[in-house]
């Protein structure tokens, strides 16, 4: 269920919350995660419920027979079956237009494509359960008993955008003894967690989603070309990180404790800094499980073989996010960013951490460009404007109304200076003082969500 | 033998990190040594294998703290290879 939604917030969790702990259904946490994680996942696409449990159980039954195996050639033949029909899978969800689209493109010819409505969190939960089989082949962990798998795998706080969790960190929790004891500084830090990411989509991702709205139809100014970017930059990090904030706040609401996936990215001096304070389990995942056995593939590791590796791996990055050539470009852009980054290392060339932090942050501005767009030329004419081509007026002409500009420095500021959600949480302790400030942002958040701009969250749709 | 072991992790880090100077010891890790970033760490890792012909699991990698870290890995791997 949408963490932004009041069914959730005064229904859905308070109540799953209180049974947890309560105990009245007499269930193990695992069983009652279980349960309440597919529940939740009804409510919101029930039709799609038999998808995810069908991939529960195959990749339950595959890390077993996987475990089961004692020669080599056996387990790796289940493994490549587990790859195969999970990449498969979400490439028949997610792909099929692009495939065919490009297709049709190439051969003139036109193709009956079916279209599926869109399994929510399937990029998610294939990436974790591929982590898992890789895993488990690697005999790192042995293989999960059917019940904990589902509430790994189907767990509500993360099912839908992440963060992407490894097997390894959440069932050992489920196993726990104290998992159902209630850790009254814990849920305090949880309850202020997610009041924090709350403000940050409600607040200022949605807010910020209406920058540029009042422009004329047309051409923009180069200044409000590079404002409107960069206030979709802010607006995606408010909403994915307010997301990951609320996702690991309701774990931390069940005594799990999850990943983090940001800290504090606009801040980076480089392209490589960047991601790795940006999305950052999926991060892990591209260098873990892509970029490194591309590179093993190598005979020799050498700096133009790890650069390739990186485009490589980024390029498959960007069409994870979709199947659209502005994720490709947009991931490929960064593979290459990543590339020269190696390159720069190599020769030790450093930059003033203001020219660097300006270059940085102005290449991230073109990926987003990319990112955001609607499809390729849309993204040119936007990268075209950011240089100063084919734009309108002068070059320090811009449109942008006040509220506007104030959102975006308001942004700016957040976003890069003072401390983040983690931070400010990690040293978080019940006071008066905190108790007004999380009342505060809750009434914000709720004015707000009370309104005509409640969007949904843009990583849901990835 | 460990001591063998550490001059040629030393020579893979000072070769992959293009630092001929570079000198390493078990605590170093990415926080001290100027250029150990996390793909920097999988050429590194990368390259000792291939030295090395052993194989680390994918899991691993991300547990390797330090140089420390890494050696004892090598040596556990190295050991069941035989």
């Amino acid at each position: 269920m949408p963490f932004n939604s009041f069914p959730f917030l005064f229904l859905f969790l308070p109540i799953a919350v209180t049974l947890y702990y309560a105990r009245f259904d007499g269930l193990k946490p695992k069983v009652f995660i279980l349960l309440v994680s597919l529940l939740s996942y009804g409510i919101v696409q029930v039709r799609m419920l038999p998808l995810l449990i069908i991939s529960i159980l195959f990749n339950w039954a595959v890390a077993r027979q996987i475990g089961a195996q004692a020669a080599p050639g056996p387990r790796k033949s289940w493994l490549l079956v587990g790859l195969v029909v999970n990449i498969g899978n979400l490439c028949w969800f997610k792909y099929l237009d692009f495939i065919f689209g490009n297709l049709a493109a190439i051969t003139s010819i036109r193709y009956a494509v079916p279209h599926f409505i869109w399994p929510l969190g399937i990029s998610f939960f294939t990436l974790q359960q591929i982590m898992y089989l890789v895993d488990c082949y690697e005999e790192l962990i042995p293989a999960n008993g059917l019940i904990e798998h589902g509430a790994f795998v189907s767990f509500f706080a993360y099912i839908t955008a992440g963060p992407i969790t490894r097997s390894h960190q959440v069932v050992p929790q489920l196993e726990s003894e104290t998992i159902r004891q209630v850790d009254f500084d814990r849920m305090a830090r949880a309850i202020m967690l997610f009041l924090i990411g709350l403000t940050k989509k409600t607040v200022l991702a949605d807010n910020l989603a209406l920058v540029g709205s009042t422009l004329p139809p047309g051409p923009m100014s180069f200044l409000d070309t590079w404002f409107v970017v960069v206030a979709y930059a802010l607006q995606i990090y408010f909403d994915f990180s307010g997301y990951s904030d609320m996702a690991k706040a309701v774990a931390l609401m069940f005594n799990i404790e999850i990943p983090s996936n940001f800290n504090t990215p606009f801040r980076a001096l480089s392209v490589s800094e960047f991601w790795q304070r940006w999305h950052i389990t999926l991060t892990r995942f591209i260098t873990t499980y892509l970029y490194t056995p591309i590179l093993r593939a190598a005979r020799k590791v050498t700096l133009s073989v790890s650069v390739l590796a990186t485009i490589a791996a980024m390029f498959i990055c960007g069409l994870w996010h979709g199947g659209a050539w502005t994720y490709v470009i947009w991931g490929t852009l960064h593979g290459v960013a990543l590339g020269v980054n190696q390159i720069w290392n190599r020769y030790k060339l450093k930059l003033p951490n203001v020219v660097a932090w300006l270059l940085t942050f102005g290449f991230l501005q073109i990926g987003f460009a990319f990112f955001r767009a609607p499809n390729v030329p849309s993204a040119l004419t936007t990268v075209a404007a950011m240089f100063g081509w084919g734009v309108r007026g002068s070059f320090l002409h811009f449109q942008l109304i006040p509220r506007d500009l104030f959102l975006i420095g308001l942004g700016m500021m957040l976003s890069c200076l003072g401390k983040n959600s983690d931070e400010l949480t990690k040293e978080f302790s019940p006071s008066w003082r905190t108790a007004l400030a999380a009342a505060a942002l809750g009434l914000l958040s709720l004015f707000y969500l009370n309104s005509t701009l409640s969007k949904t969250f843009i990583y849901r749709d990835f | 033998m460990q001591t063998s072991r550490m001059e040629a992790l030393q020579e893979i880090f000072r070769d992959v990190l293009d630092d001929p100077a570079l000198c390493i010891d078990r605590s170093s890790s990415a926080l001290t040594v100027p250029g150990w970033d996390s793909l920097a760490h999988v050429r590194l890792v990368v390259a000792v294998e291939q030295q090395f012909k052993i194989k680390f699991a994918l899991g691993e990698l991300e547990q390797l703290k330090n140089v420390g870290e890494m050696l004892d890995l090598m040596e556990r791997k190295i050991q069941s290879k035989r």
